[in-house]
């Protein structure tokens, strides 16, 4: 077993490597430079050349890299371009709120999305059961900012019941009450998705449950539905849901962009996009760095999991 | 490991998303009381304005200083924008946004007002040697910095010898000062700058915030921690930056021109711009700049909202004037004479924006009025076109030599003002016979691979504001083609000559008429269609007073607001 | 299915159901599905009303016509006109061509890309397929926005570029499910009894085991197109996508959307409204097609 970890992380660190050199070259090869949008068009060619200098972005990429890659190895992801903080720090403040809003969504898609999903397959042929397969299909299909603004043109601007953007007020009372106003639009957008794929994963994964032979067995000694339900069909049910939601973890942390960007959430997928458009690469290659490990880690344990499930992988090959 | 280990799981993946939820709220900030509006607001004593726009040479009269307020202060002003400063500190800040900021923040030897002119800020009087070379200042005595310690001369040097320093590399335009020789801070109320040679545009240049020796003395500046909490003599402190979110300045209570009237600035940014008109219609700011002429409407005619215009920056199409097909200046008049601004004015742009014809601001002092408007006159175009020897083809394309008139006009994607006007003007021009096609580039690269690097058939872009008309030597002079702006690729000798005179006079009279013919010159030649001044609108709540809107800052005189 | 069985009320209906032909019945359990056919039935009035743009909106879409900004919807112009005075409802049918095209021809390059590197890493194995499943992980790891943005810079934006950035960053789902089915199938009798006989592996591959994944194909590719069609929205929301003289859904949401939020809401709400229809109906046709072929 530990044998198998060990292969998976070897193989694993490789990857990492190659991933970040893949993206270096991708960002670098886009014509444009950090220094560009900060001056515009009045910048001289030699204020330009003598920034770039200063910046090491005159020197040939591999070399950039490989001076890149020995400080992160050192625990240091370079200076932002845009205002000179190290770039782990402007990373990292923003990934609180990325997760309150990922995990929000999460929590939300999961609650509706599992009840729902539940209910749609004990009664497929009722209302709710029709209503359900429709609505996981309907949320799944909207395009999520279109949503968003007539959300804030419905909530904000007719009803004026919830703020429109930003992740607290600025004036007047702040609170728990006030934060989970403003959390209220842009976690239900962000969970749509999510839900609308839980809803049909579980119906589908409790029907086939339920369809089995041992359901069968149950029923006949005379338990009733809710006890067949609650103690044997759900647990197995359940299980594929979890390795669904494991797989959708990377997603937490890059980040709603969309969704940020329209209710003005100061979180990494909007860090991501602006860093993209300012060039900012040391931003953009902490972010990768961090996303890349997620996944990576993501993976192994995905992997490690299935091995413990299964133990002919784990011995096989 | 059944129904047990999983809902476990699943139950402590709950508890552990609740606990980040509400645990990693950020404090909830203490938000001042809701101060209490003023029962009856007495009038305000008028502002003291500057006695006369200073000409380059004449010090000015000493500012007085504001008497106190009579009133009891107070308020917060929470400002909207679509993106948030980048570093607080004058010497390496070059983006216009965090310059908006920067002004309330730090103060220069001299400032500019909404009609652009110079006026005194913490130098109270200046004198020009007769050779033009040597400009002394006298600094105010009384002005501290945020943490209680006196300006001097010293901090003034330091910032400007930071700027030209070539071993700090982000600073703001260096070559602004490349014609300093050297500065001495004589004694600490004064300031000696000497210059290589005359400029009378070198004055408009030091508005630039002045930012403290002692605590940024042999530090890499665009790395500086200061950045994020400057410190500096202006009428506002930073008191708080949350990254991506706000920005919370609090009033100055030592300001040389007395403690501001308003408590708190609060720059919000939201990203959106849909979202900004939302909260301001909303009342969730105080404030805003409206991007899109059409939520004009919202505001105008609005008891709540009081609508400030300024003028903004030239915005042309611009031809690369190297490039054969447009080496001909019949052809540049004729794409001009061939484009109507006046339906782009009132169509497009709804109205808010102002006839173009120059890179030089209508309303200035320098601008002049007497040139060619180009009057929309397509039949005019058609002759000027057929007279380059552009005839129309059997496709209605016109060709000279064989070669259709076709070419790519570049400009950024992302603006809706700017993808009107291009698509229209492509189609108005497919009118005139010339076959244009429109691509929208992503701003980074515009700017950097094609326009900088003169890599464009046409460009659309807007200019840029400035305060002197020399910056027409930047754009336009034969020497800028190396080591300016001179993108377009254009230049001539006379106006060379006469930019050259422009700096060297110091009467604005005189200087007036160098430029008069400059701009005579350069609109005759065409070499950019200048399309429109876009009226720069904000929007403002109605109880707040003191606004006095220019096109360079809406804050340049923060300090004057009141509820 | 259910655990109640069904009494068959209707012979024929038994008839066909156990009918030996498969496509009898996958038509017959296809048919079943009111929301599948309802889907169906859309998409293809939309498909056609996209074939049909020339008869149903002639003029060019994309005439400025300065002193109709803004209408409302009307007799005149169905759906209104935009700031521009182009009329949205013409816009719409054309743009059904162009975002529909570009949804078509990503999911097919995504697919072809995906079933290709799927199958021979599912076949192959050892080497090969490492290194296939490294460089999925890898795509998967990219966060793929500046991936958008590196690829719009370095190209003139146009139609094709978006056909190519959806392409390329949507094979790995696809790969990896035909990885997966070949990973299995090789063991299977059929594909050692071709390799006895000398079937070189590729015709193997793509004459034996690839019809035997083809129901997991088609399911794929018909989900993708939805999602392809919402992405293309997203993108030119963020600024990415169709440049914007050539009218698609996305780029006249894009467009619209400060009129959701000032009073001309029809100018995003139609876009929107079609995107919507279109991805609503092309999931419930896949999923309606999951079900049929997979009982």
């Amino acid at each position: 077993m530990s044998r198998y970890i060990l292969g998976r992380l070897l193989q694993a660190i490789p990857l990492f490597f190659l991933i970040t050199l893949i993206a270096f070259g991708l960002l670098h090869l886009a014509p444009g430079d950090p220094a560009t949008l900060l001056y515009g068009t009045e910048m001289t060619p030699d204020q330009r050349a003598q920034i770039r200098a200063a910046w090491g972005l005159d020197e040939p990429l591999p070399v950039q890299y490989v001076k890149w890659l020995g400080n992160l190895l050192r625990g240091d992801m370079g200076r932002s371009f845009v205002d000179g903080r190290p770039a782990l720090l402007v990373i990292a403040e923003r990934i609180p709120a990325t997760l309150q809003l990922t995990l929000s969504g999460l929590l939300f898609a999961l609650v509706l999305g599992l009840s729902v999903g539940i209910v749609a397959a004990l009664k497929p042929h009722s209302a709710l059961g029709y209503a359900s397969t429709f609505f996981s299909t309907f949320f799944y299909s909207l395009p999520n900012f279109w949503l968003a603004l007539l959300l804030i043109l419905f909530f904000s601007v007719w009803l004026k019941v919830l703020p429109s953007a930003g992740i607290e007020s600025l004036r007047g009372e702040t609170g728990l009450a006030d934060r989970l106003a403003h959390l209220a639009m842009p976690a239900f957008v962000v969970s749509l998705r999510e839900m609308g794929r839980l809803i049909r994963f579980t119906r589908a994964s409790l029907l086939d449950v339920m369809s089995q032979d041992y359901i069968r067995t149950a029923l006949g000694k005379g338990l009733t539905m809710r006890v067949v339900t609650l103690r044997h069909a759900l647990r197995n049910a359940l299980i594929p849901v979890v390795t669904l939601l494991g797989l959708s973890l990377p997603q937490l942390l890059s980040g709603a962009i969309v969704v940020e960007t329209i209710f003005a959430w100061p979180g990494i997928g909007r860090l991501v996009v602006d860093s993209a458009f300012q060039r900012n690469y040391t931003v953009l290659m902490g972010e990768i760095v961090m996303v890349s490990l997620v996944v990576i880690a993501g993976n192994l344990l995905a992997d490690v999991a299935y091995a413990v499930i299964d133990p002919r992988i784990r011995y096989g090959k | 490991m059944q129904t047990y280990t999983i809902f476990a799981r699943l139950a402590i993946f709950v508890i552990l998303a609740s606990v980040i939820l509400v645990g990693c709220g950020a404090p909830p900030t203490v938000a001042p009381p809701p101060t209490q509006p003023p029962a009856a607001a007495p009038t305000q004593p008028p502002a003291a304005a500057p006695t006369q726009p200073p000409a380059a040479t004449k010090p000015p009269t000493v500012a007085p200083t504001q008497p106190p307020p009579t009133q009891p202060a107070g308020g917060t002003v929470i400002w909207g924008y679509l993106q948030e400063p980048s570093r607080l500190n004058p010497i390496v800040a070059p983006d216009v946004v965090t310059k908006w900021l920067i002004e309330t923040i730090f103060d220069g030897l001299v400032a500019i007002n909404d009609k652009m002119e110079i006026i005194p800020e913490l130098a109270t009087t200046w004198d020009i040697s007769a050779d033009g070379k040597v400009y002394t200042f006298k600094l105010r005595t009384d002005v501290k910095w945020h943490d209680g310690k006196p300006l001097t001369a010293d901090d003034v040097k330091f910032t400007y010898d930071s700027i030209i320093d070539p071993k700090q590399p982000n600073t703001i335009a260096k070559s602004d000062y490349a014609l300093v020789d050297k500065i001495e801070a004589v004694d600490p109320a004064t300031v000696r700058i000497t210059l290589k040679s005359a400029n009378s545009s070198f004055l408009s240049k030091l508005a630039v915030g002045i930012a403290p020796k002692a605590l940024l003395e042999g530090q890499q500046l665009d790395t500086a921690v200061f950045n994020r909490k400057p410190v500096g003599t202006g009428a506002f402190m930073v008191q708080e930056w949350a990254a991506g979110q706000k920005v919370v300045l609090v009033a100055n209570p030592n300001y040389f021109r007395g403690k501001p009237k308003i408590d708190r600035l609060i720059w919000q940014v939201i990203p959106d711009s849909n979202v900004l008109t939302v909260q301001l219609v909303n009342g969730d700011i105080d404030g805003a700049l409206i991007i899109d002429p059409k939520d004009l409407a919202k505001f105008q005619n609005n008891a709540k909202y009081k609508v400030y215009e300024s003028i903004g920056a030239n915005t042309y199409i611009g031809f690369n004037n190297e490039n054969p097909l447009f080496t001909d200046p019949r052809v540049r008049q004729a794409l001009n004479y061939g484009l109507d601004k006046k339906a782009i004015i009132d169509q497009i742009v709804g109205g808010q924006g102002i006839w173009s014809t120059s890179e030089i601001l209508a309303g200035t002092w320098a601008y002049n009025s007497n040139v060619n408007k180009y009057e929309y006159d397509p039949a005019k175009a058609k002759s000027l076109l057929d007279a380059a020897g552009w005839k129309v083809g059997a496709s209605g394309v016109r060709e000279k030599e064989g070669k259709p008139f076709k070419f790519t006009l570049l400009t950024n994607a992302g603006d809706k003002l700017r993808e009107g006007i291009a698509l229209f003007a492509r189609q108005q021009w497919s009118d005139l016979g010339v076959n244009m096609d429109v691509q929208f580039l992503e701003a980074n690269t515009f700017v950097n691979d094609r326009v900088l690097k003169s890599n464009f058939e046409a460009i659309f872009l807007a200019s840029s504001v400035n305060v002197d008309p020399d910056f027409l030597s930047r754009r336009w002079s034969c020497a800028a083609m190396q080591n300016g702006n001179n993108f377009l690729r254009w230049c001539s000798p006379d106006v060379d000559k006469l930019l050259a005179q422009g700096i060297a006079l110091t009467a604005q009279a005189d200087r007036k008429k160098v430029y008069d013919q400059v701009q005579q010159i350069i609109t005759d030649a065409s070499p950019i269609v200048p399309i429109y001044y876009p009226k720069t609108l904000w929007a403002f709540k109605s109880t707040l007073k003191g606004i006095v809107p220019s096109p360079i800052n809406i804050f340049w005189n923060a300090d004057q607001w009141s509820y | 299915m259910a655990v109640a069985t069904k009494t068959l009320a209707n012979p024929i209906q038994s008839i066909v159901r156990h009918s030996a032909d498969p496509s009898a019945r996958f038509w017959y359990r296809f048919l079943q599905n009111r929301q599948a056919v309802l889907g169906g039935c859309v998409l293809t009035l939309i498909v056609l009303m996209a074939l049909a743009a020339p008869l149903i909106a002639p003029g060019d879409p994309s005439r400025i016509v300065l002193g109709e900004r803004e209408n409302p919807p009307s007799l005149d112009h169905l759906f209104g006109t935009d700031r521009l005075g182009r009329d949205v409802f013409g816009r719409i049918v054309w743009g059904a061509r162009v975002s529909l095209g570009i949804s078509l021809l990503a999911v097919s390059l995504g697919s072809m890309i995906g079933i290709l590197l799927g199958a021979v890493a599912g076949y192959a194995s050892g080497m090969t397929d490492a290194l296939i499943t490294r460089a999925i992980d890898v795509m998967l790891a990219l966060p793929t926005f500046f991936l958008l943005v590196t690829i719009q810079s370095l190209f003139p934006p146009s139609v094709m570029n978006v056909i190519v950035i959806i392409g390329i960053t949507s094979w790995m789902a696809i790969a990896r499910i035909v990885r997966g089915q070949f990973l299995t199938m090789k063991e299977r009798e059929f594909v050692e009894a071709a390799r006895c006989l000398g079937v070189r592996p590729a015709r193997i591959v793509f004459r034996h085991i690839l019809p035997n994944v083809s129901s997991q194909i088609i399911v794929f590719f018909t989900l993708g197109i939805a999602d392809a069609v919402l992405v293309e929205s997203a993108l030119s929301f963020l600024g990415l996508g169709v440049p914007p003289y050539q009218a698609s859904w996305g780029n006249m949401l894009n467009d619209g959307q400060i009129g959701i939020l000032s009073g001309t809401w029809w100018v995003a709400f139609f876009p929107g409204l079609m995107i919507l229809l279109t991805a609503l109906s092309i999931n419930f046709l896949g999923d309606g097609l999951q079900e049929s072929l997979f009982k």
